[in-house]
């Protein structure tokens, strides 16, 4: 009796450890399709943004890494290993001793650490995006619940970028001098449709300094002249989409005006590589996904009136530290907003010849509460299949200025 | 009753016909029209304004719900290049005022000849960019100055005032002119230095002639004002080398401060008015354009503590010209006579993005200013019309707007405008995106003031309308 007592006890206990294991961390394999009827195997794989697309009824094929599709450009790896070890986070949150690359290596980075969040955003701060990008064509899909859409368009030269610090590949580096106000970067964006927008240009200047405020300037149209902003602007809707200007490419906003946290580490299934325009349904991007280890941080403003309460981010923990899924909280405490990025790596140099860069290109943000969302879309490459989009092609401090305003964006 | 109801028969038919027009003319073509690879661009709208006046005109030349406005317009902007460095634009802009077809019972028919309708290349300049150096030349409008409403840098181009006074946006109601500008950005501090010369081409400010809504029937008697119009296209300047207007503006941005300073010779795009035994009859009186120089700068600086950008711009104008009364000598009773005076006039101002809890997500701009003019040496004899003070001036603005929806869909805006010595404007705005070539903007205007002479807002202050304006932009 005894014996059978055991069999039977050992028999019930295999069966519990057959039945759950579904339900314990199961990698998708390349080839599985992910929807709402299985979702639910790979929850550990998935994220909030990534469920609540899926029970919106997303479904996308699970594909295996590419890697080398997220390597940076070689002097960025350089430029990393020579700072390993020398940069630290000062106390007011700033970065000291940094002078280009990455700067933190994974192994630098501890759960236990308080400033290791901060040592993500600036990872994901400095990420590899090229000396410079050059951004033809944009549009911007704008889905309301009905699934009607509006667009917002830039034709021609549309996301100018160009480091003035922590350049890596192209001359002069790692720093364009004089640079006497310690700017990092110099950013255009320009807006060519619809009609009544047409010709709106926003300047920006970013510093190294974390308590400097941005310099923004737009050209309106409509006033023919160039107009100093606010810098808080930056929290403000971009171009009536689903995202602020702090929001594009997931975070453009700065670190130090947030309190970072590492919350934890996550493998999740991210769009490594994609091409755009995605083939979508309404804002919901059916793009292959592979998974990729990211850690997961949250910022809390430190402003009291800022746009959100609370913005959680799952950035990869290689060179990319792209912010592959994020969402916010509204002041109630709400999840408002979801969204995720997608990459198509480009080739870097003025005759695109060069190693592939990593260019989140593409990124989609949903409005749970109004239940309505935008894809943004910059184009990879033009309708006779010739890339559109460079990195390191060269561009130089004269492309930039109040004045490129005035004159590129006359009607 | 019966004629009110007449009009408000015909704003409704004027309404209809007008919305028909441009949703017939909806382009199924959404996007520019671009030819040969940025050699020739198109873009445009075609635009139906129609409105309905609250009151009574002040000299009865409409009644209450009368057609206040019922324009059509269509606008082609072309641009393109001819090479890398040298690129052309300009703008065709054709229009049909049909109020005086649509409610001749009701609306004075005096104004029909000269505001019926019109079309024309209104700018067209070539851009020829050599780097740091761009010269562009041609019919084109010149915008200087970092005040909203107010011009007191924005001096280059006239205005014409005679269909909607100031409430279009200024660069429809700018008139262009031929010139030449030259910029050099020199990359230090953002440096533009920008030179501007109008050699031949000289334009009044075009002003509501009697019988339209917009006649200013407290500055001058009805019929002398009339005439006084008459008189300003009589005496208007002919083309020629001696109108020559030119000036010069630097504009840079130091130690966080945009700064600019402007300096421009200038033909007084008002007149004044000369009697002189030895002029014409009726009236004996000849309208002058006389020159005067202004001189001025600006600044704008952002504040990162308040998120907030304050704004200031001042002018300085010497010799400034007015008509004053002044006994004759011959006569001994006051005639018109020229005069110059010179003008101080400032602006301050702020503009700062705000989250006000609503909508959610979205900041409401508030921007607010302060405006002062004042007339140094000043003396009773000058006839100032739009000024309750002789000698001074002060109008505060303020305006609130927000964004609403994806893609913008509604923006409602709420602008007040007062003048201290008691004549303002109110004026809430909603604007309704349907697509995003589709677009509807209704806005009404409060205005009130004196019976009496005075007061920026004062002449106008029995012009209390409703308007829609629906445009199809491609």
């Amino acid at each position: 009796m005894k014996r059978k007592v055991i069999c039977f006890s050992m028999a019930l206990l295999f069966s519990m450890v057959l039945l759950s294991l579904p339900v314990m961390a199961v990698e998708p394999k390349p080839g599985t399709i992910i929807d709402l009827h299985n979702w639910q195997q790979y929850k550990e794989c998935l994220t909030p943004p990534l469920i609540e697309q899926i029970k919106m009824g997303l479904s996308f094929p699970v594909v295996k890494d590419r890697p080398e599709l997220l390597n940076p450009a070689p002097g960025y790896i350089k430029a990393s290993e020579r700072n390993r070890g020398k940069v630290e986070i000062g106390p007011k949150g700033e970065l000291l001793n940094w002078v280009s690359g990455q700067p933190f290596p994974e192994t630098d980075i501890d759960l236990k650490d308080p400033q290791a969040g901060l040592k993500v955003a600036y990872n994901h701060e400095r990420r590899p995006k090229g000396d410079d990008q050059s951004l033809e064509k944009y549009f911007l899909k704008m889905v309301d619940p009905h699934g009607k859409e509006r667009c917002l368009g830039g034709m021609d030269k549309s996301y100018l970028i160009l480091q003035i610090m922590g350049r890596t590949d192209l001359g002069p580096m790692p720093e364009w001098l004089p640079n006497p106000t310690g700017i990092r970067f110099l950013n255009i964006l320009s807006i060519d449709y619809p009609y009544d927008l047409k010709g709106t240009m926003r300047y920006m200047i970013r510093y190294d300094d974390p308590d400097k405020d941005d310099d923004i300037w737009m050209y309106i149209p409509t006033m023919r002249r160039v107009r100093r902003m606010s810098g808080a602007q930056r929290q403000d809707s971009f171009g009536g989409t689903d995202s602020t200007y702090d929001d594009i490419r997931g975070f453009d906003g700065r670190p130090g005006e947030h309190n970072w946290r590492l919350i934890g580490e996550q493998k999740i299934l991210v769009g490594v590589d994609t091409q755009v325009p995605h083939k979508r349904k309404g804002f919901l991007i059916p793009a292959p996904r592979a998974l990729r280890d990211c850690w997961v941080v949250e910022a809390i403003p430190k402003q009291k009136g800022y746009v959100y309460a609370k913005k959680v981010m799952w950035v990869d923990k290689g060179f990319c530290a792209l912010p592959w899924h994020f969402m916010v909280y509204d002041h109630q405490g709400r999840l408002w907003k979801v969204g995720e990025d997608f990459n198509t790596a480009m080739r870097t140099g003025p005759n695109r010849d060069g190693g592939f860069v990593v260019l989140d290109q593409s990124y989609v943000w949903i409005d749970l509460l109004a239940k309505r969302g935008t894809v943004y879309e910059w184009l990879g490459y033009d309708e006779n299949g010739n890339q559109s989009c460079y990195c390191n092609s060269g561009l130089t401090p004269d492309m930039f200025g109040v004045d490129v305003l005035r004159k590129r964006g006359r009607r | 009753m019966g004629e009110k109801r007449k009009g408000r028969h015909f704003f409704w038919k004027g309404s209809m016909i007008g919305l028909f027009i441009a949703l017939l003319l909806c382009p199924a073509i959404s996007m520019a029209v671009e030819f040969g690879d940025g050699a020739l661009r198109l873009n445009g709208y075609f635009q139906n304004e129609t409105g309905v006046r609250f009151k009574d005109h002040a000299l009865m030349y409409a009644e209450d719900g009368d057609l206040s406005l019922m324009r059509s317009t269509f606008q082609l902007d072309f641009s393109g290049k001819f090479s890398p460095t040298v690129t052309y634009g300009g703008v065709y802009r054709a229009w049909y005022e049909g109020m005086y077809d649509l409610d001749d019972d009701s609306i004075d028919q005096r104004p029909r000849d000269k505001m019926l309708k019109d079309g024309d290349f209104r700018e067209y300049y070539l851009t020829a960019d050599f780097g740091n150096l761009s010269i562009q030349l041609g019919k084109q409008q010149l915008v200087w100055g970092e005040s909203d409403l107010f011009r007191m840098a924005d001096i280059v181009n006239p205005l014409d005032l005679s269909w909607h006074y100031v409430f279009p946006c200024f660069q429809d109601i700018r008139i262009p002119l031929r010139m030449a500008v030259i910029s050099y950005a020199p990359r230090w501090h953002d440096l533009l230095v920008e030179v501007v010369a109008i050699p031949e081409d000289f334009q009044t400010a075009k002003l509501a002639p009697e019988g339209a809504n917009w006649f200013p029937p407290a500055f001058l008697m009805p019929g002398l004002y009339n005439h006084a119009i008459y008189l300003m296209e009589r005496d208007e300047p002919d083309t020629t080398l001696k109108n020559f207007e030119g000036g010069l503006r630097l504009k840079g941005v130091f130690g966080g401060v945009d700064l600019s300073l402007f300096y421009f010779y200038s033909r007084s795009d008002t007149p004044v008015m000369e009697f002189g035994l030895t002029n014409p009859l009726p009236t004996m009186l000849r309208m002058k354009f006389p020159f005067y120089q202004a001189a001025g700068g600006t600044f704008t600086y952002y504040n990162p503590a308040t998120k907030t950008v304050f704004r200031g711009e001042t002018v300085f104008n010497i010799d400034n010209p007015y008509t004053a009364m002044i006994t004759h000598p011959l006569l001994g009773v006051p005639v018109p006579t020229p005069v110059e005076k010179d003008v101080w006039a400032f602006m301050l101002g702020f503009d700062r993005p705000t989250f006000l809890g609503w909508p959610k997500g979205r900041t409401s701009f508030i921007s607010g200013q302060i405006f002062q003019k004042y007339i140094l040496n000043h003396d009773d004899s000058l006839i100032v019309g739009d000024m309750e003070d002789k000698d001074k001036q002060t109008i505060l603005t303020f305006t609130i707007n927000t964004t609403l929806g994806q893609g913008n869909k509604y923006i409602p805006q709420l602008l007040i405008g007062y003048d201290v010595s008691g004549s303002g404007l109110v004026q809430p705005q909603l604007k309704y995106t349907y697509s995003d070539n589709i677009s509807a903007t209704l806005t009404a205007n409060f205005l009130w003031g004196h019976d009496e002479l005075g007061g920026f807002f004062s002449p106008y202050k029995d012009n209390d309308e409703v308007w829609l304006q629906l445009r199809v932009s491609f």
